[in-house]
Parts: C-alpha cells; structure tokens; sequence
C-alpha cells in the first residue's frame, strides 16, 4: 500500500498531467495485480460510504492515545484537516517494523475498510484500534478518509484512461469506452478491461480526426473557388459518431465519451445504418444540442477512406434525407426499449454555401466571427479523406492586444526551469486587471531574457505565480474575444499566441478592458443564423 | 540561576548570557544557528565541536574557546559543562551547577542518532528549560533510514525521467544530514556554495560525508541530469537555480510532516526530516532528565506547558524574546 499512498502524494502535489500519467503507468507497473483493482476503482472516484464520523474518530483516537481532548483539537488546528491529525497522532510507524511494503491496498479495503459497515459503535473503536496497530503515517490517511467518506481522487479521468491504455498497450478510446459501463471491485470488470480488444470494439473506434490546415492569404488568391465545398465554422465542439451494431457512440476529438451528455443525439443517430460513422460537431452557441454532420466516413460497415469528398457528401445527403426526422418531433425508438418516444430534431446537415471569389473569404471569416462565428472551413471536392489540403480553414483576421505583464509560471518540460508562461493583463479604469497566460516557445530568443528580466523585477510569489513589476508591454494575437461572467475582465481571449515584446513601451499603450468588452458585445448582440452576406 | 533579561538568558551568579540576543561579556553557546549564535560577544564558550562552525559564520577570529562534551569548567562559581544534543554538529545542552542546584538549557535537540551531529545523552538536572519547536503530538518522526530510503527513491525516479533533483535544506546541519543519507553510489552530488563552507566546517571537525561538488554561480553548469544538487531555500528563485536546467524539487523540514506546511512552497516533494526533537521525544527527554521544574520556550510552548501541568508536572512557559525563523 505504500506505493499507492506514495502515487496519491505525488498525484496530489500539483505537478502537471504529464508527471500525472507517468507517475500512473509506473504504479500499474510496480504495484502486485491484486491492487490494481481496487486502485483504480478510487483513483476512478469509487467513494465508500461514511462508516465513522470525524468526532467519532476523534474521540475514539484520544482515547487510545490517553491524550486530552484540547490537545487533540489544537493538533487538529494546526493540522487544518481533523482525519489528517488523528491519522499523524495515531501513526503506527514507531511501533512497527517498517520494511516491504506492509499490508496491500487490497487487504486493507477487504479486510479493514469494507467489515466497518453497519458495525455498532462499540465495536467500531475495537476495529479502529486494530487497524491503527498495522497502518504507518500516510496509509492512515488514507484509511481515515476511506472511512470517513473523505477521500476524493485527485486527477482527471482522461489522464487516467491514458495511463491505463499505455499501461496495457491499447487505445485510449477502448479504455474509455469499457470504463463508461461504469467499474466494480470484484465484478469482473477489471478483467474485461483488460483483455484483448474484440472486433466489434475496434469498429467503434473513431477515425484519425483530421485537423483542418490554415490557409495563409498568399494560398488563398491560389485557391479555385469551384473545387471546393464551403461552410461556415461556428462555435462548436468537434465530434464522431459511430453507429455499431448494439449501440451508438459519441466520440469527442479529445478522445473522452460523450453519450451521456447528449443522449438525444444519440437516440436520434440510431436512425443510420449500422456500421456508420460521421463526422461533425456539436453547436455551443444555440438552446439545445445540434449535431451538425460534415463528412460521412463509413457506411453500413463500408470504409470511405478511398472516396472522394464530393461522393462521400452526396451519400451523406441520400442518408441525412433517409432520417426519420422532423423538427416538431418524431416518433422514435428507445435506444435498448421499444418505449415510444417524441424528440426534437437535433442532427443536421452542415449548409454549405457559394461564395464567388475565394480571395474575399477572408474578410468574410470576419463578419462570421462578428456573428459568432469561428471562420470558415473549406473541404475539396475530389479530395479523398485525410489527403494533403483536404479541409482549409480560414480563420478571421486575430486582433492584435498589447497587454502588460504581470506575472509568470515556471513552464513545462524543456522550460521547467525557465519563466515562460506569461500572466498579461490590460487596463481597467486605470488599473490592471488579468486577461490570460500566453507560452513562450523555447527557440524563441526572447525567452532567456524575459527570464532573466522576470527574476530580477520578482514582487510576490503566490503558489506557482510570481507577480513583476507591471512595466513590460506585451503584444499577442487573440483568434477572438468573447464576453464572460466568469472572468474579472468579463471577456474571453480566445487562442491568445505570443507576439513581441515591445521593449520600451509604456503602460500607457496597453489596451483598455472596456474596448475589448465593446468588441465581444457587438457580437453576442448578432445572431448567428441570421444571414451573411457573401461578398 | 537564570533569569530573562533583555539580552536572552542570564546567569547572574555566574555572570555570562546563554545565547544572548546581543553583544556581551561571556556567550556560553549551545549551537551555531543564527538565532543561537549571534555576533558581537567579547568571548564565546561552546562545545569543542562546536568551534569551527561557529567560526565559519561569525568569523575566523572570534574569540571563542571550545570544551570538550562532559568537561566541566568553573565560571564564577558556577559549575558549566556541555552535553551532546544531537541537533546538529556540536551543539549541546548545557548544565549549570550551582549551591547543589542543577539547570539543564537545551537549546535545541533531537533523539534519534543521525550519524553525524553527535548522540543526545539526557542530562539529570532540577529545571529544564526546553524547546518545543514540535511540541503537538502530531509531531512523530520516523527513522531517518526510512526517510533516506523515500529520498534516494525520488531520486532515482528523476533519474529515469532525465532531470536533476534538487533538494532544499538549510546550509547547516540539515544539507549534511540531507548529504549523508544520500546514495553516494547512485550518482554525482553538488552543493550550492554557502552549503560548500559548512561541509568544510564538517570536516574540519572531523565528520566524514560523501563528496560533492561545488556549483559556484556561473552561467551555466552543465548536464546535471540524474545528479542531485543540495541548496538552501533562498536560492529557488535566483538565476543560480535556473543554470541548474530541468529538474524536479524536493524540501527537508519537519513542517513537511503536515500537509498544510507543504501546500504553497513549490516543490515536488516534501521530506519530512527534522532536527528537532518530536512529541514522543519530548515527553521522553522530560522523563529521563528527571526534572523537578520544565521551562518551556520556543514553539508550542503554552500547549506543552498546559500538557504537563496535567500530568501532574511543574512546568512554565519562558518567553525569551521572540526569535525569527523556525528550524
């Protein structure tokens, strides 16, 4: 068990998710299969039942201790975490021999954690006293929180799929979609997860997302408006569907599973044919989930990978008319019942538009993102799928901010040891209030010298963050502003990317918080179905 | 036989201070911690292991003579000798011995036997007067082989990933003990230069530690990956700490223990190592010192007092000042 109490420390200590996973994959490595189980089940936020209470416990361990209770209360005060301070109090390193690995996690969660359910009080404190006499510093910690419903896990379930599948040697949507049944200790589901992918399983894999490539405006004037499919890019969150012979799944491009949150784009896709997969997004800014299909990759089991676009859309249309669907509601079959069921419509074929010349798209990507939108996205006709230049992106011209720095974090892997992620802020009623964190690449020679300069203009340090002396102006580039409740600014930087470092500009210079409020309103004010003029 | 007055502790029969908080006639000193140990006394008396540390911070011609552990001197009457504390090197408590009235002072102390700061001997005495840096129950340090073990681990484990681990330790006592419970074997160690003086200090008093290196403040330092580099906390956010290039960062205190100490200091990993003496230690050093009175300073002096008293113990707190810093 000291190897996991060791990984939840070190999981705990804020490091980032790339330490996270490895520190992970090195306790599935180490730890005897007998634990992997039960760790994973917490680490997957498997919580036991609360089976003593913190004054329970505190009153039981003073008793133990033949100690008062004042001193056990001002322990705690310094502690700040009662179950913590009776744990270190109790610790039962001094009393045991301290080699090997002591007792597993698997034989405390069996034979310590799980027979204090529903035991009467009296016998608690003699359960209790026993398990004190066997669990050294941190293992009580643990044990505390188990049986006080204390314990939370500590990292994000995608690391954790990711661990699991480097672990194993399979792909991260596999593990993830065998998590999603949900996990029990002893069920079998350990063993499930661990065996060798099926068939069925690797046909519910997505498909290779393809990532669209920015076209500059030297390519655009080069682009033939007639060879290309055009859409606009609203906002939205990139997903595929697939449609399998039990069920059907929502894959985001992160590689995390969707089917619970949008369960009615689910139900509503079970109208495809088995074995089809399609490719599109998930609108953000309606009421109501919309699915909007772009690209159909695989029909009723067909791969479509050698075909090209212009087919593959005119297939998805014939498809997309076949759906049983209608806006004021459609009878529909339950996914797994026959119950009768009315859904609105919420998948849609992506619109495409005609455009006259392809060089005027860029200031239309403009007025899109004055509606909402995020540019425009342009896919070649007789492109096969995945081929060089086979979606186009235009984004809208990026505003340009100067901000002042305020602060900055140590980076991350090669710039660990240097000041590289900047904390800029802008100007609010002759304050500076902070608007985002941009990275500095390492080739860029900037780098060194901000870091040095950083060091030496230090004011405060607060966790990670230190604050500088607000003096340095900063110029980024942000794909898009947008408002927010959530921020002290109330604007969102969208994609903020580094610029120059304007050595000898004052602060004077720095933009103001309510331009870039002025900015954002104008377009929350559009409504992003309302027309675009082509140009 | 001691009193408080505004330079730290008296003995007026005697007449010489106990780590005096200024400069005056005679220092008796029980180590070399600057809030111990501070400059400006005309002569210094402190144990002969004592001497050479004492001199690397406060001077190489201070006035000071050492006194063998358990040697006694006569001061005015006063019967004064010191006795290993086990804190760090060559510090000690001292007995003071009056009219067939003993005082113990403990300046610091600790336990267990590190190896190289000298075994803790309980000294029989009528008052004690004792720190109580640690004085809460929940302060309970495991061995030190134990410790050394979770270290050279994270080490090693750094190692696997390519960077350097760097761990933050005071310059006195706790680097050395930090140096010697590392793995000499398992990779090269640097210093940081003011950790460079004390090991000097070391080993002119004859303790023998695994070699280093010294990383004198250069542009850059070269690969260090899977060395490991001991530096006082200070230097976390020098240009001297980012030559070291990637590595990870570890802590050696006793505030470690709680998670709180931990949360907002920026490393990795937190030792927990201490010298000081624990909860259980305490209680221990009380009983076998067999003392009729306990004063107690420093720390959680209020609590253990309260502690005591109910069990039947004649105990006061003793404000000696306010003394800056905590280990």
């Amino acid at each position: 068990m000291k190897r996991f109490v060791e990984l939840c420390d070190d999981l705990e200590s804020g490091a980032g998710e790339s330490y996270q996973l490895y520190r992970l994959v090195g306790y599935f490595n180490d730890a005897s299969p007998l634990d992997h189980e039960w760790a994973l089940s917490l680490l997957l936020g498997y919580r036991p039942k609360r089976m003593v209470t913190t004054q329970q416990l505190r009153t039981f361990a003073a008793e133990e201790l033949d100690l008062p209770d004042w001193l056990t209360v001002e322990s705690e005060k310094r502690v700040g975490d009662p179950v913590e301070a009776t744990a270190l109090m109790l610790d039962a390193s001094l009393r045991l021999p301290s080699e090997g690995d002591g007792i597993s996690l698997s034989e405390m969660m069996s034979k310590m954690v799980s027979p204090m359910t529903g035991a009467e009080p009296f016998r608690l404190k003699e359960m209790l006293a026993d398990c004190w006499k066997r669990l050294c510093g941190k293992e009580c910690v643990l044990f505390h929180r188990l049986i006080t419903g204390r314990f939370r896990s500590m990292i994000s379930e995608r690391v954790l799929v990711d661990a699991l599948a480097q672990w194993l040697g399979m792909e991260p949507v596999i593990v993830a979609r065998r998590l999603l049944g949900g996990f029990q200790v002893g069920s079998g589901d350990f063993d499930r997860l661990c065996s060798k992918p099926t068939v069925q399983e690797s046909e519910m894999i997505p498909e290779p997302w393809i990532i669209p490539e920015a076209a500059s405006d030297q390519q655009l004037t080069e682009l033939c408006a007639d060879i290309w499919a055009i859409e606009r890019r609203w906002s939205a969150e990139r997903a595929q569907i697939i449609v399998g012979e039990k069920d059907v799944v929502i894959w985001s491009a992160d590689g995390e599973l969707w089917n619970s949150r949008f369960p009615e784009i689910c139900k509503q896709m079970v109208g495809f044919p088995k074995g089809t997969v399609v490719d599109g997004s998930i609108r953000s800014d309606r009421p109501g989930a919309i699915y909007v299909v772009c690209d159909l990759l695989r029909e009723s089991g067909t791969d479509f990978g050698t075909v090209s676009f212009a087919e593959r859309r005119m297939r998805l249309e014939t498809l997309m008319a076949a759906l049983p669907v209608r806006s004021e509601g459609v009878p529909q079959m339950d996914l797994f019942s026959t119950k009768d069921e009315r859904i609105p419509k919420c998948v849609e074929l992506s619109e495409l538009i005609s455009v006259g010349r392809i060089d005027k798209l860029r200031d239309e990507a403009d007025r899109i993102r004055e509606k909402g939108g995020r540019g425009i996205l342009l896919r070649q006709m007789d492109s096969t799928f995945g081929a060089d230049l086979s979606v186009v992106e235009i984004k809208p011209r990026p505003f340009s901010l100067k901000t002042v720095l305020l602060g900055a974090e140590l980076g991350e892997g090669p710039r660990s040891h240097l000041y590289s992620r900047l904390a800029l802020g802008v100007s609010s009623r002759k304050q500076l209030v902070s608007l985002t964190k941009v990275e500095l690449e390492t080739d860029n020679e900037e780098l060194k010298e901000m870091d040095e300069w950083i060091r030496e203009h230090i004011l405060k340090r607060l966790g990670p963050m230190r604050t500088v002396k607000a003096e340095q102006v900063v110029e980024i580039e942000v794909d898009d502003l947008e408002l927010s409740n959530r921020h002290k600014t109330g604007v969102i930087a969208r994609n903020p990317i580094y610029g120059e470092w304007l050595r000898g500009a004052g602060t004077e210079e720095i933009d103001d918080v309510e331009d870039l409020r002025l900015m954002a309103e104008i377009k929350k004010r559009a409504t992003p179905d309302s027309d675009v003029a082509l140009g | 036989m001691l009193k408080v007055t505004k330079e730290g502790l008296y003995c007026e029969v005697g007449d010489f201070h106990v780590d005096p908080l200024k400069g005056v006639d005679r220092a008796l000193i029980t180590h070399g911690h600057s809030d111990h140990a501070r400059r400006g006394s005309k002569a210094y008396l402190t144990a002969e292991k004592g001497v050479s540390i004492l001199r690397t911070r406060l001077g190489k011609r201070l006035p000071v003579e050492g006194v063998p552990y358990g040697e006694s001197r006569l001061i005015n009457g006063v019967k004064v000798s010191f006795h290993p504390a086990g804190h760090v090197l060559g510090a000690s408590m001292i007995r003071l011995e009056h009219g067939g009235e003993i005082w113990v002072v403990s300046g610091d102390y600790k336990i267990e036997d590190d190896g190289i700061s000298g075994a803790y001997e309980p000294v029989k005495c009528h008052t004690f007067i004792t720190e109580s840096t640690f004085g809460l129950p929940i302060y309970r340090w495991e061995p030190q082989l134990v410790v050394a073990g979770q270290m050279n681990r994270w080490w090693a484990s750094n190692q696997r990933q390519g960077i350097a681990s760097v761990i933050f330790a005071y310059s006195l006592g706790k680097a050395q003990r930090v140096l010697s419970m590392l793995d000499e074997k398992q990779g090269e160690i640097f210093v940081h230069p003011t950790v460079m003086k004390m090991n000097e200090a070391y080993a002119d008093a004859g303790v023998i530690l695994p070699p280093t290196t010294e990383l004198k403040a250069v542009d850059t330092f070269g690969d260090l990956s899977g060395a490991v580099v001991i530096a006082p906390g200070s230097v976390s956010e020098t240009a001297w700490m980012s030559a070291i290039g990637p590595c990870a960062k570890a802590s050696a205190s006793g505030w470690n223990l709680v998670r709180k100490g931990r949360g907002w200091s920026n490393v990795d990993r937190g030792f927990v190592v201490s010298d000081h003496v624990d909860w259980p230690g305490l209680m221990q050093a009380i009983e076998a010192n067999e003392a009729e009175r306990v004063l107690v300073t420093h720390g959680s002096s209020e609590i253990v007092v309260r502690y005591l008293n109910e069990m039947g113990r004649e105990a006061h707190v003793l404000e000696v000042m306010l003394r800056e810093g905590g280990e």
